[in-house]
């Protein structure tokens, strides 16, 4: 039930991403551009924004049917500090995973937009994840998660998966948590709810709706909030992205990306 | 009789058997070709669909339940047929699919929600040690495979015959094939791959088999919510 990483759009060969983020208390203004190369089977990547900039690299493993492992890695420049960071996730036959490992001198969200997370903001110093997924059978699925972010949180969960998904854990982060989430077609034009709730010492709604629009463009709709209060909101059609945040101030990121190169 | 009309009809009769053996021969190699083209025009005609079922040997030498479904639409052409295969067994590829058109190849990975999408040139259909893509086109495979008809046998389907195929090239990853096809409505309805020392790689069975409304939509259908990978 990773929402925040299974929404990662479309990463196609060859793009550019113009945007504006803006916020208020503190108030805050710059231009976003991201750029996305591949030279060979390694996609190089820029970031750039106000003050501050970034580049990465990404590689992957490719295994046909049987599944696909990426990996990566990337650095953070600017006035705020700097930082760096490494990836690798995947999944091959019944086993899926993921390892972050990155060292921040500030936090991470001072040297790119992308990365103001208001649910569960990152602090500067280390910090990682590392999640493992097994597939006990066709319909069942067992997780184990922990990850560090300044605080400590860990969850395990338990995936039933028939028409549609349920998915049942608990979790620590600040005390106990449980958590229920449910995934499903919800029109036969293939419109997707998601929804999952962790409740108890810590508390999280996260919901996304998926329609297609037509062909090739879908509506993309992602709402997360959290207690203590803290919201997000993301909106994407097509090449266009709207995300707007609330964590005691207000913020809005808009970008527009252009593809190249899908042909090869 | 004389012994000159004696050599004569001798010769007459050795001559005789030379030219019906040549005959026959000629004939099971235009039968082997004909079965060939048969399969293609059936197979060609319209969209169809089918189960594969048996067993394959993994790259590592153990060997695993296969069971996939195969849903195909003919094009004009060979190259521009679109053939999905959803995978059943092993159990934990259930839920994967790949997609193949003329010009990319699509592998939706259940587990981590991802569709990876590449050029057909650059794509790895060949996971499970068996090229599945070849299964809808007979030309590309009678192209790399020499065919002999080996005779009559009898499906479950009803009569059929067994052919035998070597690859011309080393690289197929199979030494000998057989592939039992059919009469009544020319299409396989087993096939074997062995390696070198006569162990079977691959023993499949085709079940189910029916003509279907199938679109390129349904077949290129995944979840809204999937990571789109594009290489």
């Amino acid at each position: 039930m990773a929402i925040g990483y299974q929404l990662a759009a479309i990463s196609l060969a060859q793009s550019v991403t113009f945007g504006l983020d803006g916020r208020v208390a503190p108030d805050y203004l710059t231009p976003t551009l991201e750029l996305s190369y591949p030279v060979q089977d390694i996609t190089l990547g820029l970031r750039l924004q106000r003050d501050a900039f970034g580049v990465s690299a990404e590689s992957a493993l490719e295994l046909g049917p049987v599944g696909r492992i990426s990996y990566g890695g990337r650095g953070s420049l600017g006035f705020a500090g700097w930082g760096l960071g490494a990836f690798a996730r995947g999944g091959a036959g019944p086993v899926a995973a993921e390892a972050r490992l990155g060292y921040y001198s500030t936090p991470p969200a001072n040297l790119w937009v992308g990365d103001y997370n208001p649910i569960q903001p990152v602090a500067a110093g280390f910090n990682g994840l590392l999640s493992g997924r097994y597939r006990l059978s066709s319909t069942q699925t067992v997780g184990l998660s922990a990850q560090y972010f300044g605080i400590f949180a860990a969850e395990g969960t338990f995936a039933l998966c028939d028409q549609n998904t349920y998915t049942f854990g608990v979790g620590y982060q600040n005390g106990l948590y449980g958590l229920l989430g449910w995934r499903g077609e919800v029109a036969e034009d293939g419109s997707l709810l998601e929804v999952s709730l962790r409740a108890g010492f810590y508390n999280r709604l996260e919901t996304l709706f998926i329609t297609p629009l037509d062909d090739t463009n879908k509506l993309n709709l992602r709402f997360t909030v959290a207690y203590p209060w803290a919201a997000k909101l993301g909106v994407e059609v097509g090449n266009v992205r709207a995300d707007a945040a609330f964590d005691g101030g207000w913020s809005l990121w808009l970008r527009y990306t252009l593809n190249f190169g899908g042909e090869e | 009789m004389s012994s000159i009309q004696r050599l004569t009809s001798n010769a007459l009769f050795i001559l005789a058997l030379a030219i019906s053996y040549t005959l026959f021969t000629i004939g099971l190699a235009q039968t082997v070709t004909d079965i060939g083209k048969q399969v293609q025009d059936n197979l060609s005609k319209s969209p169809w669909e089918a189960n594969i079922t048996g067993k394959i040997q993994l790259p590592d030498g153990s060997s695993q339940d296969a069971d996939f479904r195969v849903q195909v639409i003919p094009g004009k052409a060979a190259a521009d047929t679109l053939l999905r295969i959803d995978f059943k067994k092993p159990s934990s590829l259930e839920g994967n699919f790949a997609v193949v058109s003329d010009k990319e190849v699509w592998n939706y990975l259940f587990l981590t929600n991802q569709v990876v999408i590449q050029p057909r040139a650059k794509a790895n259909v060949q996971g499970l040690g068996v090229n599945l893509t070849g299964l809808s086109d007979f030309n590309q495979l009678t192209e790399k495979v020499n065919l002999k008809l080996l005779g009559d046998a009898q499906s479950p389907d009803g009569p059929a015959w067994r052919i035998q195929g070597t690859p011309k090239e080393a690289s197929q990853g199979f030494a000998s094939m057989e592939i039992v096809v059919l009469k009544s409505d020319p299409r396989p309805v087993s096939i074997t791959l062995k390696d070198a020392s006569g162990k079977a790689v691959a023993d499949l069975a085709v079940s189910n088999f029916k003509r279907s409304a199938l679109t390129p939509q349904a077949l290129k259908k995944y979840p809204a919510d999937a990571e789109v990978v594009k290489k």
